[in-house]
């Protein structure tokens, strides 16, 4: 009798459960992602935040795109072969590779839209984002060879590492803002945007690779700031959030992981070199000896992060020179020598100006200027909004110390273009002729060994000069759903929605 | 008559001082929107040329008058950031916002005067200290908070509404009704507690009169002399008070929207600050300035019904 009544309601849980699973199943596999600014606009050339372009991935290829490994891969473009002397690209057109609204992509196209990105068309648009290290291509030329269809970029001077700049979306032909979203080569297509609530984009059926993606839909909800989006989390209106800070990854609800991959990018405290006291090398050196950088990333990244101590990280692989992390380390007695040697052996005070909108520097300022006290370093932290850092700090240099992270493409010359003395990006104010010259020998060098040896010294000056106090290569922590997976870090800032699928 | 030109020429020059000192703050505060549209990387060649395209390079005074040029002929110009016309970006928010603001208007009227009645019955009474009481703690906290609050509670715990799905208009009209009243809870709560506090002290001011005891003296009914001596004259500042809450539920509940995800012009305020928007951060702030001086304006005009004196 037990066992009848044992195995009656064995048979009954099987059903209810069966029951409830095939309720939850839904028709159209939907994904929503908090994001917490809205997107910059939908002319894909108009990016100008990673943000953005991470969203525009799925929507975007250009002749090449980045994979999870940081490699480049063919996209539009099938294959590519850069000439001996590094002075002309030639891409072959993938066959048959069509745009979202089924036309398929041709010369014409791609011709169109790298000149729109160098800003070589005849009446340039203004608002187009000009991408600065396309402007050394002489020439864009399209010429059909038997079935395939050629393009072949020349360079004014040699330059090894133009592809990967090359990533910029391919557009049609004519292409403006005005016609609306422009079609696109990606694994999606967009479907609708309302400003400041959501991005939708649905599965592009015409896409090149017909085992992507795996979702039919994926709504990018626009939220105002992490902690809103961290109630919906809470809420479980929101599947996957990109942006969760140390606080919340401790208070994940279940139902929800945590997963994390390094960011694309290098913070640091840069002081203006250009005002004293920081015109004395001393003086940052001593700030570098200062600050303990495990306790920051134990403060503000949940303990994962990695230290750097100069301006290249860990995701450049053979380019990173790991052997500088540790180039600095926390020496409160070296640190206050160098400060009397500079003149300033009761230490000095200045003011830390930080972009409000980045909770990740302010709560680092904070940490630091605790820190920098106990070598008699007054720092004083000065919240500004984002509008006035990038006009005052970043434009105007008009000011002393600052904490942002700098981004970059998979070019180990992107992530340095902010210290040739040249560079209008320099808004340290860092000079060093040495590392002017071989920064431009590293871009043109096409033996590799060879190239590799002059960005691990283009790294070593910037250690051994304190441009900055490099702090660390932030780990990003993404929320996701338990019934998702296939979320895949990039060394870039990519949101790859192709790979995610329902369990 | 002449009471409703005078205002309507003063309502006129307030919004013209409204908008000079909006545009000389744009002037003043660093940054534009060229610079920010073209992002970090940008060359300062781009951002000029930008600049140029936009008109940002002209002469401030120039550039002040064709703003108001186009005013008088309802061109609002258009929005920099998202280069659509600011109509078409803020009027579906504006109805947003309004309807928020109505669901959180009624919620304050239905709610505060009946409670501000029943307090007054009896001076430190139960009801009167319960009441009070409960008053000074929901004054003190602030709307978001209480927007937190009724979050957690009614969203995350309770399940009653998913924290914020703010149902698009399209979607249907009753189911952002039916979002929209847990933030209009948040911005009426704080709102009541002000109306029942003013309503209660001005009623027992009116106890206090002379005239309540000759009334009294004379036989009325406790009832009637609630209704016919106190009432009349208690309603007048609380006229004043409740028309001032309104304008300002309606001018928009900036933080309450953001803590909900109500797509309102509060959020666009913001942004359109942060982001240099011009055109859009004026307007809005004209519309908010018009609101609470016709809400000033209507307030005089209920006076004016009530006590002839004036």
């Amino acid at each position: 009798m037990k066992k009848i009544r044992l195995m009656l309601s064995l048979v009954f849980i099987g059903i209810l459960s069966f029951a409830l699973t095939a309720c939850g199943k839904k028709t159209e596999s939907a994904v929503t992602v908090g994001i917490t600014a809205d997107i910059d606009g939908l002319d894909p050339h108009k990016i100008k935040s990673a943000g953005t372009r991470e969203i525009m991935f799925n929507l975007y290829e250009g002749l090449v795109k980045v994979d999870a490994k940081g490699n480049l891969v063919g996209a539009v473009a099938s294959d590519y072969k850069i000439s001996a002397d590094s002075k002309t690209y030639t891409f072959t057109l993938r066959k048959g590779v069509k745009f979202s609204n089924g036309k398929e992509v041709t010369g014409d196209d791609v011709v169109y839209s790298l000149k729109r990105l160098a800003g070589k068309l005849d009446n340039p648009d203004p608002e187009v984002a000009v991408v600065a290290a396309m402007s050394i291509i002489n020439g864009i030329t399209s010429e059909k060879n038997g079935d395939d269809t050629v393009i072949t970029l020349t360079l004014e001077s040699a330059n090894t590492e133009l592809l990967c700049y090359l990533t910029g979306a391919i557009v049609p032909k004519d292409y403006k803002t005005a016609d609306g979203p422009a079609p696109g080569v990606g694994p999606f297509k967009y479907e609708s945007y309302t400003p400041l609530q959501d991005l939708t984009i649905v599965r592009n059926g015409n896409y090149y690779n017909p085992e992507l993606p795996h979702l039919d839909k994926v709504v990018f909800k626009i939220m105002t700031d992490s902690e809103a989006a961290f109630t919906q989390v809470l809420a479980g209106s929101i599947d996957i959030f990109p942006e969760l800070t140390a606080d919340q990854v401790n208070a994940l609800p279940a139902g929800y992981r945590a997963e994390s991959g390094g960011m694309a990018l290098v913070q640091a405290l840069f002081v203006n070199a250009n005002v004293v006291p920081f015109s004395n090398q001393k003086v940052r050196e001593a700030l570098n000896y200062a600050v303990d950088r495990d306790y920051i990333i134990q403060m503000v990244g949940n303990g994962k992060g990695t230290p750097v101590c100069s301006g290249v990280f860990p995701g450049f692989a053979k380019y990173y020179d790991a052997s500088l992390e540790r180039y600095y380390t926390k020496d409160v007695a070296k640190a206050k020598a160098l400060l009397a040697e500079a003149g300033y052996p009761d230490g000095f005070s200045f003011t830390i100006t930080v972009p409000s909108n980045y909770k990740f520097h302010v709560d680092t300022a904070q940490v630091i200027a605790e820190q920098l006290k106990e070598v008699g370093v007054k720092a004083r932290v000065e919240q500004v909004e984002w509008a006035t850092w990038y006009s005052d700090v970043y434009k105007g240099e008009k000011y002393e110390g600052t904490i942002i992270g700098l981004d970059s493409n998979l070019a180990p010359g992107d992530i340095l273009r902010f210290y040739p003395s040249t560079s209008s990006k320099n808004f340290m104010n860092y000079s060093n002729p040495e590392f002017d010259r071989i920064y431009a020998l590293a871009a043109a060098e096409s033996d590799d060994a060879k190239k590799v040896d002059y960005y691990k010294q283009l790294q070593q000056y910037l250690a051994k000069d304190a441009a900055a106090v490099f702090i660390q290569n932030p780990v990003l922590y993404v929320a996701i759903s338990d019934r998702l997976d296939g979320y895949t870090f990039y060394p870039l800032f990519v949101q790859d929605m192709s790979t995610v699928y329902f369990k | 008559m002449k009471f409703f030109l005078r205002r309507f020429v003063a309502l006129i020059f307030t919004l013209l001082a409204v908008s000079v000192l909006c545009f000389v703050a744009f002037k003043i505060i660093p940054g534009d929107s060229a610079m920010l549209k073209l992002g970090m990387d940008a060359d300062d060649a781009a951002i000029e040329a930008l600049r140029h395209s936009m008109g940002l390079d002209r002469n401030v005074f120039v550039r002040f008058a064709d703003w108001i040029k186009g005013i008088a002929v309802g061109d609002f110009g258009s929005s920099s950031q998202y280069s659509v016309p600011v109509l078409d970006l803020l009027l579906p928010r504006l109805r947003v916002t309004t309807l928020l603001a109505l669901e959180a208007i009624v919620i304050m009227l239905v709610i505060a005067f009946p409670l501000g009645f029943l307090t007054a019955k009896k001076e430190n009474g139960f009801f009167d200290r319960t009441i009070s009481f409960l008053g000074q703690v929901t004054m003190a906290i602030p709307p978001f908070f209480l927007g937190i609050v009724l979050t957690l509670i009614f969203g995350v715990i309770l399940h009653l509404f998913v924290p914020g799905t703010c149902p698009k208009w399209e979607d249907g009209a009753g189911e952002l009704m039916l979002y929209l009243i847990w933030p209009a809870i948040a911005i009426a709560i704080p709102k009541i507690s002000m109306v029942v506090k003013f309503l209660r002290s001005s009623i027992f001011r009116e106890y206090r009169m002379d005239y309540v005891r000759t009334a009294r003296s004379k036989g009325v009914t406790e009832r009637n002399v609630l209704r016919r001596h106190v009432l009349k004259n208690a309603m007048m500042p609380v006229i004043t008070f409740t028309g001032m809450m309104i304008a300002d539920i309606l001018a928009g509940s900036i933080v309450v929207e953001t803590v909900f995800n109500v797509p309102g012009i509060g959020k666009s305020l913001i942004l359109s600050i942060a982001n240099r928007d011009f055109n859009v951060a004026q307007t809005i702030i004209l519309y908010i300035s018009f609101l609470i001086i016709t809400m000033n304006f209507i307030v005089d005009v209920l006076y004016k019904a009530v006590d002839p004196r004036v």
